[in-house]
Order: C-alpha cells, then structure tokens, then sequence
C-alpha cells in the first residue's frame, strides 16, 4: 500500500509539474503563429481550443479592441503559402502600414463545410471572443456539400445539440455508438484538462520544426498551377470532378448547407460578417467554368446571400490566372491581391 | 483489443482490480470471461472457433492420458487434425487453392474450387501452437490433462498472451492458474513497469520507425539503395520493437496478476550467430519448432544431410507459419541456408579467424560477428517486409546496383526529423540493451534513489506523450 500511495503522490507532482510548465509556461506563438497549426490540428482537432484560446490571450495581452476572425477553408487558411502571406497576414500588414488599429486573426483550416464555420463561431463566443466582426470565405462547391461538418462533429453536438440533432435525423450526420461517444468524450477531457496532452503536438512540432531547420530541410517551393505538368489531368478525374460540377445546386432552405449558412446569418444579427466566394481558376477548368450550369449555380449563390442581405463578394473572374497554384489556391501575390482588395472595399468599416 | 488503444486503458486496470478483490476460487472465471471479451473486441464470431479448439483438445487430452498404444496415438492424431485443419482452412487454403490454380493454368488444366472469401481470425497461429503443444505433452506424459475446463480454456485463452503469445507450455502455466496469487506491491509495480517499456517500444520506437518504413518499402523505386539499407535496418529494429513490445506489455500484465510468461526475447541483434539468433529471436517459437518438429525428425543426432533436411523443413515451416505467402516461406528458407551454410563453413570461418589474426582481439571479432549476422537477419528480413517476391527482388537489385553514399530518403517523402528521430530511437535502445547486458534495469531502478527513480519515470512518460505516434497501428504479429 505504501508503493501505491507514493505512486499517487508522485503522479500528482508529476500533473502538476507538467501542468505548470505545458499550459502557463508554453508560448502561445507555438499553437497559434498568424494561423492555426494544421500539422497539429489535422491529428488532434481539439487543437482548436487551444488556438482560440491563445487569441483571446493575444487579444487581452495586446488591449486589442479592433479585430476581424477569419474563418474558412483551405484558401482562406493560406494553403499551399506559408503563415505569413496569408490574406489575413497581407491584411495585417496593410493595416499596420496604413496605421490603422486593427488586427486580423486567422482561423480558417483545409477542408470546412458550413456546419465547421457555424461550430468555430460558438466556439469563440464560448470562450468569449468577439464575434462582431467575421470574414468568411468558402469555394463554390461547399455550397452543395453532402457532409455539414468536416471536422467538428463532436464540437457541434456540444456546442449546439439541436442543430446536431436536426442533422442526425436528415442523414447528413452519424450518430456515433456509444462507445465512440465515450472515448470522443475521453480525449476531450484529456486535451482540454491535461496540460501536456494537448500541448504535446506543438511541442512536436516544434521540434520537427527546428530538427527541419538545422538540418537544412529543403520545402518544395510555391510553384504556378501551369507548371504542374499532371494538374489538368487531375482535375477531370471522377474525384475531382464534382468540385465544379454543373448539376443544378440544392439552395434551397432544406439543403443542409443552408441550414447551418442561416444560422450563421442568425448568430451573426446585428453584426458585421462578409461572406467571400473563393476565386477559380477559369484557365486550368476553362471546360467546367464555360459551362452553363456552373454559372448558373454561381448566379443562384450571388442570390441567396443577397436575399438574406448578407454582404457577398465573388472573387470569380476577380483574380488573374497567373496567380493560381492549382484550381482555388492561390501563390503569395494571389492572397496579397485579395487582402488589398478587402482592405479597399471595407477601408471605411474598418 | 489492443494493447495500445483506450479500451486496453479502461479495460486493464478494471479486470486487475476485480481479481484482486474476487476471492481465488473464481478469478479463472474473472480471467476467462476478460479474455472472451478481449478477443471478441476484434471479430466477435471467431471466438467460436476458439471454442472448437477448446473443447477438442480439452476432452482429447483427458482421453489420451487415460488411454495406450493406438487408441491414444488416435485421439492426438484426431486433435492435431482438428487443430491442423482449423488453421489450413483459415489461414492456408486460399494460398494453396490460388497456387494449384496457378499450376492448373500453366497445365490448361480445369481447376474449379474457388477460394473462400474469409478473414484470417487474429493471433490463431499463436493459440493453435498453445493447443497443440498441450496436446502434445499430454500424450508424452510430461502433463497431466488439465481437469478443469475453465482453467484449460483460460490456459488457450489467457488475455495478455492470446493473440501475439508467448506461445505457452501447459508445464509453465496451468500451476499458475490453480495458485493463489495475492496482491504484491513490488511485483505489481515491477509488471507495470514492464508494461511501460513495452509501451515504450511499440509507440515510440516501432510506430516511428513504421513512418519511415512504410514510405520507403511503398515507394522503393524513388530512392536510392543506401536509403532502402537504412529503411531496412529500421524495419529491423521496428519489428523487434513491435513484437518484443508486445511481449513486454503481456509480460507486464500478467505479472501484476501473479502469473509469469516465458521471455521471448533476448537482445537478439547482439547475437554472434545465426542460431544464437533463433535462440535469443521469438524464443517460444523456436522452442516450439525444436521440440516438436525437429526433435522428433532426429534434430542434429543423425546424419549430416539429415540435419541439413531438419533444419530446412523447421525453418520453412516457421515461414509458414508466419503467413501464407510465398515470401514468408522464403524468408524462412533463408534463414534455414543461413544455418546449414553455418554449419558448412564452421571450418573455413574458423581458418579464416586465425588467418586474418582477428581471433586475437575478441572483442573485434565478437563485433565484426554480430555486424555481420545483424546484416544477414536484415537481408532476410527484406522478404518478410516487401509486398511480395517481385518487390523484394527490386529492393535487392537497387541496394546493389543503385549504391552511393547519399541518402535520399526524402524522396520517399521522409522528413530529415524523422529520419533523426528514427536513428535516436535505436541507439537509445541500444544503449538500453548494452546497459542490460549483465543487469536488469527494473532490479537497478529499485535500487535507486526515489528521486532519480521518478525522474527517469517523468521522462519516459513525457517521452511517449511527445513522441510516441498514437493511431493506434496495429501490432504486425497480430496478423499472424
């Protein structure tokens, strides 16, 4: 018995220990540097407590009282640049030189659907993060996306159960078993309350991250999309193919991206929130971009956000060819065109 | 189960509780009921066919102990056959169905059997030895037959050794079933610690050293033959890993409880030869093979050419056994020339020794030894890992034709992190494993001051929750 009770008691300095050094003594640029970190967030989507949790550190620590949340998917979070030639990074910097007293935090992350966005706005008015001014950027196909979350199933049903609920009973969720629930459960509590849990991929991280730079390892270099010899053929492959498919949109108040872009709409009355349509790249998908259905489904998006006076901008034929890396994503000049052109239109907001 | 996911995490503290506080007369029950649990958590149908086996072998053993001459050859005869013949139609038949298929179309011969569209049930080899060798040692007399059924069904179905082994003899373990053990807070603490550097192998070591592996051995052509030779000494050290780490954390759990299995592992790539290798190498395995295959062939007490066949249809076997496959089979093959070469050459090798004077510095030539039979297990090792034949004989063709010192594991996607981490993982085995040489390190730990025992604790802890890959892979014996 004397073996288990030293066990215990030093199992509890060991907790509070690392409980010390992991959670108050970790530098939040480690989980949250002008993005969040996907390397981190793609193996531990708790992660993303963490990131808010370091803005709000950010925003408390810096007496900031002018900001805009970015969410969004992959162009919005800056894939394939670097966390520094971002649009929200670009908007930072304009925003700077120009002198103004505003900041942009990213946390838009690859491969959201409607249902993330929704999740990732109560999660930072949970945590009490102003959600008064939002940017939201999302790519055409999203709008007709089968699944509601990507990643944040979990998060949705805690955050908003009915919401959950509705989606479970339409099909466009499945309920988990139990047991599944149980161990979701499990790593939830083991992320959120054990310091070195969840903290534990940034630490990783941050070692590969160094280890890569002492030994010189080389990143594949940010390349124009008509230098990837196999891009065209990848594109029109049955998987690829539905991005831009042609077929008439579901925009209608049934359709499950509906359901979770009004809610959005209802979150965010009475404050300020701009929905951005993801540029294509017309030169790469010349054959799907042509076709009438496509634009017809680009019209009928315009519209919807529009009925709902919800400010709308189509970055569709806004971006020249020249500054794609593939189909939607952009190269550095790409996503700094696009903050200057948000800076221009919002300049007097903001 | 797994050992390395939540469900182990709930799953083992609770039954370890509940044995303490049930009385000894039912924590067999406790035992076997956990165990059914533990494997029904992977296929829950196969479980009946571990039932089978049991009540087989259960009633066959009483019967042969109470019978003589031919009756008695008969009922071993009907068991090894029901136990053989689970195994074949399980593991075996669709390879020979396919291979005589193969050879019918060669012929333009009409093959019709189709093959059976099954999944291999986890860890049968390893349950299906533990069985037989029962069988087998009840009918040479060296067992009495196992009276309780619960206890025999316990001894085939015991949760930490049943899908991965050890593979057990009845003489070590169905004593420990029928002891009382009570509750030891050194011994528990010494089973949790084996555990732990169980955990330690296969999360730390292997999964990271899989990372590597796995891009390397599914993308051979895009490296160079340097980079497939490091991939490959990682594959080593990942398998031994892998499974040792299995075996630690079985050890481990079963020792909390009382109960001792056999180690199956002994730092086998310090090993000088190729048969200290086997010795030191999945050790219940080959023990098995020894004493029930080759043994009763006439082992080495025959004629040269006899002890050459022996040794050749032992380790052929062990190939197969591993998996039906004709690289398994290959790679035992060539592990059984490696001995029958050894043996062979024993006088040329020892000339050579004297020749080139290196005899004279032991501790040079136990080096260049264990060098040269770590490459040959390596070798070796190249069938066991590659997909299939044709790809084993790229990666062989590349090592040898595509050889310069640059190493472009990159281009299989490797980061040089990883390649780094990989290579600290092994030496800090290693250095484990020079440091075990004469002492044990959990009989060290004990000794040591508190502090310094906790600090090592703190470490390792925090070493496995900052590199240890935690999706729950597979252990590769599973398959098996």
């Amino acid at each position: 018995m004397k073996i288990l009770r030293k066990s215990i008691v030093f199992l509890i300095i060991f907790l509070i220990s690392t409980e010390i050094i992991f959670t108050y003594a970790f530098p939040a640029r480690y989980v949250y540097n002008q993005r969040i970190n996907y390397e981190v967030f793609k193996d531990n989507v708790y992660s993303i407590e963490l990131a808010v949790k370091s803005i709000k550190q950010t925003i408390s620590r810096e007496n900031i009282k002018n900001y805009y949340i970015f969410i969004g998917d992959s162009v919005g979070y800056g894939t394939p640049c670097p966390p520094d030639k971002t649009i929200s990074s670009y908007l930072n910097t304009i925003s700077k030189n120009e002198g103004k007293d505003v900041k942009f935090f990213n946390l838009a992350l690859p491969s959201t659907m409607f249902g993330d966005y929704y999740t990732v706005l109560l999660l930072l008015k949970k945590y009490d993060v102003s959600i008064d001014n939002v940017i939201l950027n999302f790519s055409y196909w999203e709008i007709n996306a089968k699944t509601p979350t990507y990643w944040f199933n979990h998060y949705l049903k805690e955050l908003d159960n009915n919401s959950y609920n509705k989606m479970v009973e339409l099909g466009a969720i499945k309920e988990d078993s139990l047991w599944k629930n149980i161990k979701a459960e499990i790593y939830h509590f083991a992320n959120r309350n054990i310091g070195i849990i969840g903290n534990s991929g940034f630490v990783t991280n941050k070692i590969k991250s160094i280890t890569n730079s002492l030994l010189k390892e080389s990143k594949p270099a940010l390349s124009v999309w008509s230098s990837k010899a196999d891009l065209k053929n990848a594109m029109t492959k049955p998987e690829n193919r539905w991005y831009f498919s042609d077929k008439k949109f579901n925009l209608t108040e049934n359709g499950i991206q509906i359901y979770f872009i009004n809610k959005i709409i209802e979150l965010q009355k009475d404050k300020n929130i701009i929905f951005i349509l993801n540029a294509t790249n017309n030169q790469l998908l010349e054959n799907e971009t042509a076709k009438q259905g496509y634009k017809d489904n680009i019209a009928a998006i315009e519209k919807l956000f529009n009925d709902k006076n919800a400010k709308f901008l189509n970055y569709n034929n806004k971006v020249d060819y020249k500054l794609f890396s593939d189909h939607v994503h952009l190269l550095p000049d790409g996503y700094a065109f696009i903050a200057q052109d948000l800076w221009n239109k919002f300049d007097k907001e903001i | 189960m797994l050992f390395n996911s939540i469900e182990f995490l709930i799953f083992f503290p609770v039954v370890t509780v509940l044995y303490f506080l049930l009385p000894h007369k039912i924590r067999w029950f406790l035992l076997l009921i956990s165990s059914c649990i533990f494997y029904m958590a992977f296929v829950p149908k196969y479980i009946l066919i571990l039932g089978v086996t049991i009540v087989v072998d259960y009633f066959a053993g009483i019967i042969i102990s109470r019978m003589q001459g031919n009756s008695k050859r008969i009922f071993l005869i009907v068991s090894l056959i029901t136990n053989i013949g689970m195994l074949f139609v399980f593991k075996y038949f669709n390879f020979f169905n396919e291979n005589i298929k193969h050879l019918s179309d060669m012929l333009n011969w009409n093959y019709p059997i189709a093959g059976l569209s099954i999944i291999l049930p986890i860890g049968l080899s390893f349950h299906t030895f533990q069985s037989m060798s029962y069988i087998i040692e009840v009918y040479r007399g060296k067992q009495q037959p196992e009276k309780h059924f619960g206890i025999y069904a316990l001894y085939v179905m015991y949760y930490p050794q049943l899908v991965a082994g050890p593979i057990e003899r009845p003489q070590n373990m169905l004593w420990q079933f029928h002891k009382e053990h009570s509750f030891d807070a050194q011994r528990v603490s010494d089973g949790l610690k084996l555990m732990a550097w169980g955990f330690f192998k296969k999360i730390v070591i292997a999964d990271n050293l899989a990372l590597v592996v796995n891009s390397v051995y599914g993308n051979p052509t895009a490296v160079n033959g340097f980079s497939l030779v490091i991939a490959t000494y990682f594959f080593a050290f990942q398998i031994y890993c892998d499974f040792s780490g299995y075996t630690d954390i079985a050890r481990g759990a079963s020792r909390v409880m009382g109960i001792e299995l056999m180690q199956n592992f002994k730092r086998p790539y310090f090993s000088k030869t190729i048969s200290e290798f086997w010795r030191r190498w999945h050790i219940s395995l080959s023990s098995w093979f020894t004493d029930y295959v080759y043994i009763p062939l006439g082992g080495n007490r025959c004629a040269k050419w006899k002890w050459f066949r022996n040794t050749m249809i032992v380790f052929l076997l062990s190939g197969l056994w591993h998996g039906a496959n004709w690289n398994y089979v290959i790679w035992g093959g060539l592990n059984g020339f490696y001995l029958v070469f050894a043996i062979i050459s024993k006088d040329i090798r020892g000339k050579i020794t004297k020749w080139t004077g290196i005899d004279k510095f032991p501790n040079v030539n136990k080096v260049v030894k264990v060098f040269c039979t770590f490459n040959l297990i390596c070798f070796s090792w190249i069938f066991f890992r590659a997909s299939s034949f044709a790809e084993a004989v790229t990666i062989i063709k590349r090592i040898f034709m595509d050889f310069s010192l640059k190493i472009d594991i990159g281009r299989a996607g490797v980061s040089r992190y990883q390649l780094l981490l990989s290579c600290g993982v092994i030496i800090l085995l290693l250095a484990v494993q020079l440091y075990q040489r004469n002492r044990k390190i959990i009989n060290d730990l004990n000794t040591r001051h508190v502090a310094s025992r906790w600090i090592v604790y703190y470490s390792a802890l925090i070493f496995i929750i900052i590199f240890g890959v935690f999706n729950t892979n597979s252990f590769i014996y599973f398959q098996f």
